[in-house]
């Protein structure tokens, strides 16, 4: 019982992420009609604004350190703690929680941009173009990161307070044995609670029942005389968001790197097939259902009687998904 | 011609369909004679291209049968075996190859009628198939396209997709042909040509299902002629009945097709 | 203009003549252009090959498989173990990599080819990342995991064993005695290629090919003409599967050595571009885009800091450095971006691809010309 629960955690907050990346896919397929094979490198950006963030807060100068008294030592500090102390440490050891503040205008900015100055051209274009130019933008992004951030993964901790595990076997009466690390635990309540937003945002505003609408039938809204255009834009500008929340708050489970976009595009893209193309309910339930169906394989017992499963389960289920069930778990004619 | 001949090519039985709700068919019965002409008209909607769409598989029917030659076209047959038993059909918009020339436009349904549904002729060239080259430039010919043989298809004028189109089911001599409005979108010139032909190529055996709004066609072309109206048939009989028949014409004057 | 639509004998066997010529004069005119080196050549040809194949499959039937590198992979692997096992002659280990990745072709094409569009290809994308992760983990018996798998001097070779073959040194692929290293090497690969291409041309003029053209240009329409398109995608899927289990045979002639990073879907999605880049569905334009981007790849990535600052050595200091600056983060380690932007430009300004850029070329002159 112990070790189902385990998993059913470990899944958690690989699922959470898993469904908000398919969820800003879906979107974008549902609204605008693009596969965007760029979408993973919106979630290595946005992992890379903490890195930025952490970069930017710990920028130091060399002080001398006055611990070491028989000779001259000196040591890197940063200018935060230098003008306040305990107050500027404090301040980097949030350097990730902060980053959401910086994460939400940038990949807004970077969404909208990509969109008016790529994806736009593109609408009428066949999948295959459009596939293909979105993967052409995920290796450039990829790869300028790479060129300013180096090819190694760059470590980015959570803040001090939630470096350990919630004892949350004992909080259920399941014994001290059932740990959970605080951080994922704040992730997954962080992805259900952008999960929520995002559907509040699109059930309860006018915006987001037009898009609504809009992704069900496009020309009908077209006709209607509303500017579906400019409000597709703006939701591309809230799935790079989505998708940039989903990396910076990944980083303390996950130290970035560049391809990680890539690596997570393609599971999150088999999400979405399995979840039903264009269903965000969908997207969402697929992304937690693999997640959780990844953690399991992974456990030895299963491992031992299929060899590799592990490797293979997310795509063993998204072919015999797509081959039984084309439209998806969710998906609508 | 009389009624109590029992060479049928085609029966369609009991059929009916449902679209969430909204019966697009209701309890549709149709006989057609081999080697006659027949039309179906009325208003928009009333289910004329659903019915067709149930003959070639593109529909399944909620119930019913549609027999031809023997065979139930509605269930357990695929698009492709029911073209190679002898069922083409041209569309409403018309379905043509546009990157590919006229000329091979012609020559796949040639081909699907020699070789079957699948023939691993991955080694033959192309230029070597002469003869049956030859038969498409005569079927372009006939249709006054042989001109624009190399032209790519894409780049014809509707008319003139249509056109092609009927060259590419007229290739296969197919034993039941069916004809979603032929003319649509044709100038009154092109039409009539479409009508010569459509006759001249009567004398092959070639049974015809015919929709069609343009009553000049209908009554120039028809042996038979049915009226749907609201997924039913109203009224079948002969061209010049049908002329006078009053359900029809309440069928029609509600709608400003006449 | 598809390329199926002009075809006459005199020409392709002039088109066929012209490029045996080519293929063959290749260390010649190689050395004119700088790339006079056997193994970049041999890059050529490989990649060459499997362009022509994935074209077979996209060009012809706008299918695009996101997963082309895991025939590759099966190809390598194949080969590795035909010298492992058999011989280190490469026709044997030709004729197995052929016939497992046509296998494998076959398996995954029936499945794939259930759907179309982007399902289409994330299902191929799938199937790599299986091949790929099971490669890199349960299947290290067969390949060896990270390590790759190498052809040693200790392996049996049964065959080779029977005929009294030695080796001396490390094993190297030899055809009857004849080394496939350096110019003979490229030659072995050379006489692949022309094969490859006159089956590839024979495709192209075939009714075959005219159907599969038919079926990109409206499969609505081929179904109700009588064709069912599924085994006549399935044929073409498997016939590209080979050339890429063809290609990454020789990969392996050449330099007896099989890794599965081979099998990524970045090496997938490199071939998609060599294709695009050549010129989608026309006969020569995957190979030519194949050799443009080795070539590139050899010399941009050899490309350092150093040689920048001699290049740019005639500007004024500020500038030379503003100018290695820009142009730095595209050369060397940063191939891969120059590779990403052009693929991205040859997407959005020029869908054909060279061959269509050459197209538009002597339209022009032409037109010049009257």
């Amino acid at each position: 019982m112990d070790a189902i629960l385990i998993q059913i955690l470990n899944g958690l907050d690989k699922g959470g992420a898993y469904a908000l990346i398919a969820l800003g896919l879906t979107l974008v397929f549902g609204t605008l009609g693009v596969v965007n094979f760029a979408h993973g490198a919106l979630f290595m950006l946005g992992a890379f604004v903490s890195v930025t963030v952490q970069n930017i807060l710990t920028i130091s100068r060399k002080v001398k350190d006055e611990s070491i008294t028989f000779f001259d030592a000196y040591k890197e500090t940063p200018y935060l703690e230098i003008w306040w102390g305990d107050t500027g440490a404090m301040i980097i050891d949030y350097a990730v929680p902060i980053s959401i503040f910086v994460a939400i205008p940038v990949m807004l900015l970077i969404g909208l941009a990509m969109e008016r100055g790529l994806i736009r051209f593109f609408y009428k274009r066949e999948d295959a173009d459009q596939i293909l130019v979105t993967f052409g933008l995920a290796i450039v992004i990829q790869e300028i990161v790479k060129a300013n951030y180096g090819a190694n993964p760059i470590p980015t901790p959570a803040p001090e307070v939630v470096a350990g595990s919630a004892p949350v076997g004992s909080w259920v009466g399941l014994g001290a044995d059932l740990v959970y690390p605080w951080w994922r635990m704040i992730y997954l309540s962080f992805a259900l609670t952008v999960i929520g937003a995002v559907f509040a945002f699109l059930h309860y505003t006018t915006f987001g029942m037009v898009v609504r609408a809009g992704m069900h039938d496009r020309e009908t809204v077209g006709l209607l005389g509303i500017n579906i255009e400019r409000r597709f834009t703006i939701v591309f500008g809230l799935a790079a968001v989505v998708a940039g929340l989903a990396g910076t708050m990944y980083t303390p489970i996950l130290p970035p790197d560049y391809h990680m976009g890539m690596d997570f595009l393609v599971l999150s893209f088999v999400v979405v097939v399995v979840g039903g193309m264009g269903s965000l309910a969908g997207a969402v339930a697929a992304g937690f259902l693999l997640g959780i169906l990844q953690s399991f394989a992974s456990m030895n017992e299963v491992k031992s009687i299929f060899p590799g499963i592990d490797q293979i389960i997310i795509y063993l289920v998204a072919v015999v998904v797509l081959l039984v069930r084309p439209r998806g778990l969710m998906g609508k004619d | 011609m009389s009624d109590n001949d029992d060479s049928y090519i085609l029966e369609i039985i009991g059929v009916n369909k449902t679209f969430g709700g909204l019966k697009a068919l209701s309890n549709i019965n149709l006989k057609v004679k081999e080697g006659s002409t027949h039309a179906i008209i009325g208003p928009n909607g009333a289910g004329k291209s659903t019915l067709l769409n149930t003959c070639i598989a593109k529909l399944v029917p909620d119930s019913g049968s549609i027999i031809f030659a023997g065979r139930d076209l509605a269930h357990g047959i695929t698009p492709h075996g029911i073209n190679q038993i002898g069922v083409s059909r041209v569309f409403q918009t018309p379905e043509i190859f546009p990157k590919l020339s006229l000329l091979h436009n012609v020559m796949i349904p040639a081909f699907a009628k020699r070789d079957g549904f699948f023939r691993f002729n991955l080694f033959k060239w192309l230029r070597d198939e002469k003869k049956l080259k030859d038969e498409a430039m005569s079927y372009l010919d006939n249709l006054g396209l042989s001109d624009s043989a190399e032209v790519h298809a894409g780049s014809l004028s509707r008319g003139d997709k249509r056109r092609l189109e009927l060259a590419m089911c007229l290739i296969q001599h197919p034993k039941l042909l069916l004809l979603d409005e032929p003319t649509a979108g044709m100038a009154r010139h092109d039409t009539n040509r479409t009508i010569e032909l459509l006759k001249d190529i009567r004398e092959d055996g070639m049974t015809r299902i015919i929709i069609e709004h343009d009553m000049h066609v209908v009554f120039s072309l028809a042996d038979r002629i049915s009226v749907l109206a609201q997924g039913a048939i109203i009224a079948e009989d002969e061209p010049e009945a049908i002329k006078g028949h009053p359900g029809v014409r309440e069928a029609y004057l509600g709608s400003a097709e006449i | 203009m598809d390329a199926i639509n002009s075809s006459s004998a005199r020409k392709d066997n002039l088109a066929m003549i012209i490029f045996v010529a080519v293929v063959l004069t290749a260390p010649l005119w190689g050395k004119l252009i700088g790339a006079g080196y056997p193994d970049l050549l041999q890059k050529f040809a490989i990649f060459g090959l499997f362009a022509i194949g994935f074209n077979l499959l996209f060009g012809l039937t706008g299918y695009l498989s996101f997963g082309h590198a895991v025939f590759l992979g099966v190809g390598s692997y194949t080969a590795a173990w035909s010298f492992k096992l058999l011989s280190m002659n490469p026709i044997p280990a030709v004729i197995f990599a052929l016939l497992l990745s046509g296998l494998f072709a076959a398996a995954i094409g029936y499945v794939s080819l259930k759907r179309t569009g982007i399902y289409f290809a994330i299902l191929t994308l799938a199937f790599a990342q299986m091949g790929y992760n099971l490669a890199y983990s349960v299947l290290t018996p067969i390949t060896n995991g990270e390590t790759g798998l190498r052809v040693l001097r200790s392996d049996p070779r049964i065959i080779d064993s029977a005929f009294g073959v030695q080796i001396e040194g490390s094993p190297i692929g030899s055809f009857f005695g004849i080394e496939m290293t350096g110019y003979s090497g490229f030659y072995f690969c050379a006489a692949m290629l022309i094969v490859g291409f006159y089956v590839a041309l024979r495709v192209f003029r075939s009714p075959f090919g005219m159907k599969l053209v038919a079926i990109k240009s409206n499969q609505t329409r081929m179904e109700y003409t009588g064709y069912n398109p599924k085994p006549y995608l399935l044929t073409v899927f498997i016939i590209s599967g080979m050339y890429a289990g063809l290609a990454g045979a020789l990969m392996v002639i050449v330099d007896p050595l099989a890794g599965a990073e081979r099998m990524q879907w970045t090496a997938s999605g490199e071939v998609v571009l060599m294709t695009i880049l050549g010129g989608v569905g026309t006969l020569v334009g995957p190979l030519l885009g194949a050799a443009v981007i080795k070539y590139f790849e050899n010399i941009f990535s050899a490309i350092n800091e150093t040689v920048l600052q001699a290049t740019f050595d005639f500007l004024p200091a500020g500038l030379q450095n503003f100018m290695v600056a820009v142009v730095h983060p595209f050369v060397g380690e940063g191939w891969h971006l120059t590779l990403g932007v052009l693929f991205m430009i040859v997407i959005i300004f020029m869908p054909g691809g060279i061959m269509e850029g050459i197209r538009r070329l002597t339209n022009w002159v032409r037109r010049r010309k009257e």
